[in-house]
């Protein structure tokens, strides 16, 4: 697969991560709005499909293809509860989402600088 | 062969010499003094694609945690360091290997 | 390199902290709205307020998980609110507009320092549960410095 295919995806991760916060930060501003249903960021379900839908290689030779153009939609949470007046965010369990996907959006960011550095330490002919 | 699973057999593969008590030649305590039919090439091959291995895991962790596969922060931070360690164990014998022929090389007769 | 079962993460202990979250912030509503109302002499059924308690129950964060141990961990949820039957204090008041024909009037069964103590006891769980999840995240972080 290759240390730049993954790289790609790292990427593709980081950027669904980052557009997830500012949507859930964005439904935190609707907490008085009535009959607001909290949005959430959904992309690939599967996960066969995340890792296996890449672009076919007619060569050995040529890279692989991460997901291009990857599509995220934007859905409304079904398991969000509902408050008198129809409104359905919680700041408990946006805020709680936004940790979460914080924390993964931080690992992923650790995972590429360590993967770009592996490879930069290779193009160095392996002598640091 | 004695099968390689991790980077502390990769290190126990590599006989380290021996130092004989004082009163030998010079030259007998710098001979190592390992098992004499010691496949050198096949250890450093067997190294290799077991480096491979834990790179192609490792990579596979890093994917799936990229889709949002699994949630295992702190397995997939092991693979990849520890990916990384034995790629550069694998590349220091073979620098110092290159040194050494290189200073082979020079040695005038 | 296979285990097992699968690693899971700290992603299902953020959850179930979440949930108890929600919870007590439930349980904080309702004590607000006991504590509005303790001279409500007359609802919107006639009947004078009845003080609220909240119901919780378990609820499985991950049912169908592949970890055993995930299996067996619950959150937690408010599942009903329940209105407490005990009646209560009638005081003689024959002036006032909902007296009963002996001039009796039934006050609300809200006892105010009972309820400060179920608010602070709300309020105490609910910080806990702020620190669990901030110990959660303390945890993740360390884990992103192997082999920094």
């Amino acid at each position: 697969m290759g240390i730049l295919d993954t790289v790609e995806r790292v990427h593709l991760g980081l950027d669904y991560h980052i557009q997830r916060h500012n949507l859930l930060t964005a439904n935190l501003t609707q907490i008085d709005t009535p009959g607001f249903r909290p949005l959430d960021l959904v992309r690939g379900q599967s996960f066969e499909g995340a890792l296996n839908a890449a672009l076919t290689e007619t060569s050995p030779m040529h890279m692989g293809g991460a997901q291009s153009a990857e599509r995220f939609d934007v859905r409304e949470d079904p398991s969000a509860g509902v408050g008198f007046d129809g409104n359905g965010v919680s700041v408990d369990r946006e805020a709680v989402k936004i940790a979460a996907n914080q924390l993964r959006y931080d690992t992923l960011a650790v995972l590429a600088s360590q993967t770009l550095n592996g490879l930069a330490w290779a193009a160095n002919d392996g002598r640091g | 062969m004695q099968a390689i699973a991790s980077i502390a057999d990769i290190s126990r593969a590599y006989p380290t010499a021996e130092v004989r008590p004082a009163g030998s030649a010079l030259s007998s305590t710098l001979v190592p003094q390992g098992p004499s039919n010691v496949d050198f090439e096949g250890v450093l091959t067997e190294a290799l694609s077991n480096v491979n291995n834990m790179s192609n895991h490792a990579g596979e962790q890093v994917r799936a945690l990229a889709a949002g596969a699994t949630d295992d922060l702190h397995g997939t931070m092991i693979a990849v360091k520890e990916a990384e360690i034995g790629m550069k164990l694998v590349g220091s014998v073979r620098n110092k290997l290159l040194d050494a022929f290189h200073e082979l090389w020079r040695t005038s007769v | 390199m296979s285990q097992p079962f699968t690693v899971a993460g700290v992603f299902s202990a953020l959850e179930v902290a979440g949930s108890g979250l929600t919870a007590e912030r439930g349980r904080m509503n309702i004590i607000a709205s006991n504590l509005a109302n303790v001279h409500s002499t007359r609802g919107a059924n006639g009947l004078p307020y009845r003080r609220l308690d909240p119901v919780f129950s378990v609820e499985a964060v991950a049912p169908d998980s592949g970890d055993p141990i995930l299996r067996e961990v619950q959150g937690v949820r408010m599942s009903a609110v329940q209105a407490d039957p005990n009646p209560g204090q009638r005081v003689y008041q024959p002036g006032h507009p909902d007296a009963d024909p002996q001039g009796y009037v039934e006050y609300p069964n809200v006892n105010v320092v009972t309820e400060m103590v179920n608010l602070m006891t709300a309020s105490r769980a609910y910080e806990a549960g702020v620190t669990s999840i901030e110990s959660i995240k303390a945890m993740a972080r360390s884990a992103l410095k192997i082999g920094q």
